[in-house]
């Protein structure tokens, strides 16, 4: 019996090999208890990195740290909105008059100058680092979405993916990267986006749909 | 019941969302700071990336009215955050394919040592070290944030084949870490 | 009893995974007279996560399906519904271009992900069901929630009109006409432009872009048992919405159902098939209806680019007849350059390029021998 090598069996125990590959190593697995036996030893290895990962490191005060992390970022998201230059939202602001605009600056800006008088040298520099790098990086990679309506029904097609939302709720039908994905959209209130599966071959489309299907 | 004037709008629409600020990082600080730790492999550097991660995040207001989906748009800012960070300081090239060798030297502290000081939480942490930055990356991302590997390629900017490899050497590496000092130390698998 | 060893099967991967999914796998419920049968169901890597107030499920379901009938199955449709999570939501995944024979498996992979509560309701959070099968002589089975009778048996008159072109340029010109007609086909399917899109239920503006009406231009589709007469729409900046359009039916026959596919102008002259208008009628010949929509369609940024919208061309795209048969554009109609600007090849012409990318012209010349 030809066994799966090293690697297969480490991608198969995280459920990372492709379709068939993971069909083929899956029946060998399912009748050789060596390999069996491997696979348990690699999933028990990751749950356990899984069970460390979760712990505070030793010899950490974790409510320390946390009150001063809460701290600067308070104290760094009152001095970011005073700094211009940074990406706004697409959101509508509150619309504030024109006395009550100018209390909340001056408010914000004494404190500001107040906190930062007094912050130790230390954090000082944590938080200038950190607005530095914002002040001169993209934020995150996720794309920028016109809200709609916690009560809207919202359907949303990508070469990524499709999303059903409903009242802050998401049902998504993913698919893998493949070229040559289609989106489709019919207003009669659905949305789907088709691609060649690279395993099998098939065309499959994925669709989302909204209640009166 | 008395009857108490109800707050301006200008009042209630700051105290609402100074609640869901505060609410969304004391949920989520602690997750986050670990998953960055874990990346950059110290506490200075991890605690100024977590502070850097949330304020990018809460400057985007609208993005936690769907708190179901912040939460996972946080962890994307945080490893990216943490990931931009190995590549400028340490100049880690994550798209590079460690070769599956045996670490050259034997870990910092014996086997006996960690079942003396009864630390298995240390004898793990010393598993994590013999990992390469990408490979620890990988793993973290993909068994611990359980990412998607399409969504862990994208991240560390590489191949979905080179995360795959990053996460197939990380795992037999542990593994392996594991399996030599249970059979030097007689170690008790947990 | 087929339902009890298949709940056996589908729980068996089960004892491998070191978290327990008992609870969130989905529940796959065929009816007993399915014409699939549910041979096995991996869960694969499927996960559930806690992510702040709320669990993110990721689930990845390879099911292997047999086909349990003496008929051969082109296309099928699998139902996917979480009730608690979206009520009024549901997805399906559909494979076409199928020619599995009686006895024979084939895989169905369905991906999700959901976003739900941490306190949620016990029991599956996903259904899987069956909501139509179509086979080879066109026949159907299934409850067609969702339709999927006229879009499978589109799909399948689509396939069949394409195998006979390829088939026809292998007769005229043999293997090299051939290949340069695949080539052309990823030309151009390279070429189309793409968008992402979002559709919102209701006529809410949510941009602040004056809003202004444009009227439809419609192609010249001579073939076609529909003619559009007028037609119009609301455009501010990014967003089309509540789309209105007159149609006549000039052919000989009852019509029952039509689809208007709705091409979008932006102001660089680039041209993007936003989507299509479905309508359900009934149209006695030389008859005249209007159709009438509330939706509205968003196309976000892309690239750091908004788009915005200048005009709009309508087009039929499929009609179906009252005694259930349907009409499609021809192969010649789809040579007209606008058509073929932003229409996506059909499911078995992108099969057939795929297998061409993968095997070969030799490979590609002996699946169309076998139709």
């Amino acid at each position: 019996m030809k066994h799966p090598n090293e690697v297969q069996l480490a991608l198969f125990a995280g459920g990372d090999l492709g379709f068939w590959d993971r069909w083929r190593v899956g029946r060998h697995v399912a009748q050789c208890s060596t390999c069996e036996g491997e696979v348990q030893t690699l999933r028990s290895a990751t749950a356990q990195v899984r069970e460390l990962t979760a712990e505070i490191p030793k010899d950490l005060n974790w409510e320390r740290l946390s009150d001063e992390m809460t701290g600067n970022i308070r104290v760094g998201l009152a001095a970011g909105e005073a700094i211009a230059g940074f990406d706004r939202p697409l959101v509508r602001p509150l619309r504030l008059g024109w006395n009550a605009a100018m209390v909340v600056a001056c408010a914000t800006a004494v404190f500001a100058i107040a906190f930062w008088t007094s912050v130790p040298q230390l954090q000082k520099d944590h938080l200038l680092s950190a607005l530095r790098r914002i002040r001169t990086e993209r934020i995150g990679t996720i794309p920028q979405r016109p809200a709609a309506g916690l009560d809207d029904v919202v359907i949303e097609a990508s070469s990524t993916g499709l999303d059903v939302k409903e009242n802050g709720r998401t049902l998504s039908l993913m698919h893998p990267r493949s070229d040559g994905v289609t989106v489709s959209i019919s207003m009669k209130g659905s949305a789907g986006v088709r691609y060649v599966d690279a395993d099998t071959g098939q065309v499959t489309t994925n669709k989302v749909y909204y209640a009166e299907q | 019941m008395s009857d108490q004037s109800s707050p301006s709008q200008l009042d209630a629409a700051v105290l609402t969302a100074q609640e869901i600020q505060n609410r969304f990082v004391s949920d989520n600080l602690r997750r986050i700071f670990l998953l960055i730790y874990r990346i950059v492999g110290n506490v200075a550097d991890a605690q100024d990336l977590t502070q850097e991660a949330f304020i990018k995040a809460l400057q985007r207001q609208d993005q936690l009215k769907d708190i179901d989906k912040a939460s996972h748009w946080l962890s994307r800012i945080a490893s990216n955050t943490a990931i931009d960070f190995l590549r400028r300081n340490g100049k880690v090239n994550f798209c590079e394919i460690d070769t599956l060798i045996e670490p050259l030297s034997e870990p910092r502290e014996s086997p006996e040592q960690a079942v003396l000081r009864s630390e298995h939480r240390a004898y793990l942490e010393q598993g994590l070290t013999v990992l390469t930055e990408r490979e620890r990356t990988a793993l973290l991302l993909r068994d611990v944030e359980g990412l998607p590997a399409e969504e862990v390629a994208e991240q560390m900017n590489c191949s979905k084949a080179t995360v795959r490899s990053h996460i197939a050497n990380a795992r037999i590496k542990f593994r392996r870490y594991m399996d030599r000092t249970r059979r030097a130390g007689g170690r008790k698998q947990l | 009893m087929q339902s009890s060893n298949f709940v056996a099967r589908a729980f068996l991967p089960m004892l491998f995974i070191g978290s327990s999914m008992a609870g969130v796998l989905p529940k796959i419920d065929l009816p007993k007279d399915s014409p699939v049968a549910v041979i096995s169901s991996d869960p694969g890597d499927s996960s559930e996560t806690a992510r702040g107030g709320a669990m993110l499920l990721d689930l990845h379901t390879a099911l292997t399906l047999r086909n349990a009938t003496q008929r051969r199955i082109r296309g099928i449709t699998m139902l996917v519904t979480a009730q608690e999570v979206t009520p009024g939501g549901k997805g399906s995944v559909t494979v076409t271009s199928l020619d599995v024979g009686p006895g024979e498996t084939f895989p169905v992979r369905i991906d999700l992900r959901l976003l739900r509560p941490l306190q949620a309701a016990a029991g599956a959070p996903v259904q899987i069901g069956l909501d139509g099968v179509l086979f080879d002589d066109l026949s159907f089975y299934g409850p067609d929630k969702l339709s999927s009778r006229r879009s499978l048996t589109l799909c399948e008159y689509e396939a069949r009109r394409d195998r006979k072109y390829f088939k026809s340029l292998l007769a005229q010109g043999g293997e090299e006409r051939l290949r340069q007609e695949i080539l052309a086909s990823m030309t151009h399917s390279a070429d189309r432009p793409t968008l992402d899109v979002q559709m919102v239920r209701g006529g809410r503006a949510t941009n602040f872009d004056p809003e202004k009406e444009v009227k439809f231009a419609f192609l010249q589709q001579p073939s076609s048992p529909i003619e559009p007469m007028d037609g119009m729409a609301r455009i501010a900046g990014n967003e089309a919405r509540a789309p209105r359009l007159e149609v006549r039916n000039r052919s000989d026959r009852a019509i029952r159902y039509l689809e208007m596919g709705w091409i979008l102008h932006d102001h660089s002259g680039h041209e993007f098939l936003a989507g299509s208008v479905p309508a359900e009628l009934s149209l006695a010949p030389g008859q005249r209806t209007k159709i009438l929509d509330n939706t509205t369609l968003k196309f976000p940024q892309k690239g750091g680019v908004q788009l915005a919208i200048e005009s709009m061309t309508g087009f039929v795209s499929s009609v179906e007849y009252a005694d259930g048969s349907l009409w499609i554009p021809s192969r010649a109609d789809l040579t007209n350059s606008q058509l073929q600007r932003v229409m996506a090849p059909s499911d078995e012409e992108q099969r057939l390029v795929q297998l061409y990318r993968k095997k070969g012209i030799k490979a590609l010349v002996a699946e169309l021998g076998k139709f």
